[in-house]
This record gives structure tokens, sequence and C-alpha cells, in this order.
């Protein structure tokens, strides 16, 4: 097996696989989610073409976990919102429900109530993605 | 015979001068067709909202190519319509988490001309307006955001 390696000026370097991952990241989105209204969280992402995962972990309507389905996006900030282009309607739960490639540069999660709540709710969002 | 050698030296001399001398002058500045700077093209957004004692506010933007980012606050007006003069913050930063860290900000009071001008690589940028202790109830406000 023969593995490249150079070196510059500043240190040695060795090349990355294709497929090779870049250092995950993974931050948590807590907040309350008022009747019908809308939550966005940004993040920057520096690598190319990695999978961004968006786990509802939690969401809860006084003190009790709902059942009612509470949507959840990735996008990009644009103006006073979160420009989703992944959308999907979720209970919380332990797996990721949502991926997408987050290519370089600021990306947005949102949390959303399509009209399931019955009151504000509770949640926790947990992002994973690449650093 | 004499004559003739250095004739020659001096013609070889005069060739080399010659050629370095062209060698100079195709080092001169470039043609103005080899310009192939671009003038940025601008794009204005107007950020209006409600800014609450104590709040902040932002607006999300894309800037395509390096160049001025101008925040304009023109106007801050009570709720029931009369002007204010109170200096508010603005600034401009990149969005992360719930909000807009600011990189660069200032507190003016509204005016015409821009207040804040930063120039800045192509990215995702945010403009913020944020009450510093000034207000003493909510207000309205129109921000001018013009970027390459």
């Amino acid at each position: 097996m023969v593995t490249l390696s150079g070196c510059s000026e500043l240190g040695p370097t060795a090349s990355q696989g294709p497929g090779a991952a870049a250092p995950i990241s993974v931050e948590e989105f807590k907040g309350t989610l008022p009747l019908k209204g809308v939550l966005f969280y940004s993040f920057s992402v520096e690598s190319i073409g990695q999978q961004t995962f968006l786990t509802l972990v939690d969401a809860r309507e006084n003190g009790v976990t709902t059942e009612a389905l509470i949507t959840i996006g990735l996008g990009t900030p644009r103006g006073t919102q979160c420009v989703a282009t992944n959308v999907r309607s979720v209970k919380s739960g332990g797996s990721p429900q949502i991926s997408g490639t987050t290519n370089r540069g600021v990306h947005c999660a949102l949390v959303f109530d399509p009209g399931n709540l019955t009151s504000e709710a509770t949640f926790h969002l947990n992002i994973t993605r690449p650093k | 015979m004499m004559r003739s050698r250095f004739t020659h030296v001096a013609r070889i001399a005069l060739l080399a001068v010659a050629v370095v001398a062209q060698s100079c002058n195709s080092t001169t500045a470039p043609d103005l067709a080899d310009s192939q700077i671009t003038p940025p093209f601008f794009t204005t957004q107007t950020f209006a909202g409600t800014l609450t004692t104590s709040g902040s506010l932002f607006y999300s933007i894309v800037v395509t190519q390096r160049g001025p980012v101008s925040l304009t606050l023109a106007a801050v007006q009570a709720p029931g319509g009369g002007a204010l003069t109170t200096p508010v913050g603005i600034g401009i930063g990149t969005p992360k988490g719930t909000g807009c860290p600011r990189t660069s900000s200032v507190v003016t009071p509204p005016g015409l001309a821009s207040q804040l001008t930063v120039t800045l690589n192509p990215g995702t940028y945010c403009a913020a307006v944020y009450d510093v202790g000034n207000l003493s109830s909510a207000a309205n406000f129109a921000m001018r955001i013009t970027y390459p």
C-alpha cells in the first residue's frame, strides 16, 4: 500500500483519501416553541460535501412528551428567516430524522409548529454537523 | 584589422543594448484591455421591524463578491409614528446560534447617510439592530443594507 505524503514549510502533510470524514460537531438547539411559531439556529461549516443530521431529541407540552408532529428543517439564513430546503414533520425520537449535504458556509436548522401543538412546547434539537 | 575587430565588438554591444531595451519595453504597464476588474453590482434591502427595549434583531444577507457593505439606520419611530433621534446600535457579523455576533458596530441616531461601512469577502453575514439601553419603550425602525 502506498501512502502519499509530503512536506511543506509548515511541516509534514498527508493526503486524505476519498471518503475521508471530516471531524464532526454536535450543537444543541434548545428553546420554547410558541404556538404556530418558528425558531432557527445558525451554524457554520468549513468542510465540503459532508452530511449534517438533525434529531428532535425531545419535545414537551406542559412538561409531558408531546405526540404532536413538529416540523424541523435544514436550510440557509436569509433575511429574518431560515429558508429551509429540506423539511420534515416528526415526533421526538432518538435517531436522526433529517440529513442533508452542507457545503462550506453558513446554514441553519429550524423548528416550526405547523399548527399541531395545543400549547407552547419546550424542545431539544441536536445538530450533528461537520466542522 | 584592429579597426575591423573594434567595429565588430561595437556592433555586438549595440545589438545587446537593443535587445535589453526591447526587453525593458516588454515590461511596461499592461494595456487597459488587460484589466479584469469588474465593478460590483450592489443590492439594497430594507430591514424594518419593531425593536423592544434591550432587544436585538438581525437580517441575513449573502455577499457575492468582495466589496463594501453599508448600513444606514434611516428611521426610528415611536409606535405612534413620531420620529425619534434616539441612538441605537447597528452592526455586522455572521449568524451564529440564535443571534448575530457582531464584528463591527456603531451606536448612532438615524440619518440619511450610511453610518457603518465595512469591506467583506463573499459569504453569509447578518446586519443587526439593537438597543443599548436608550429606548424607554419599543420603537419601530428602518435600516437600509447595501451590499455587493
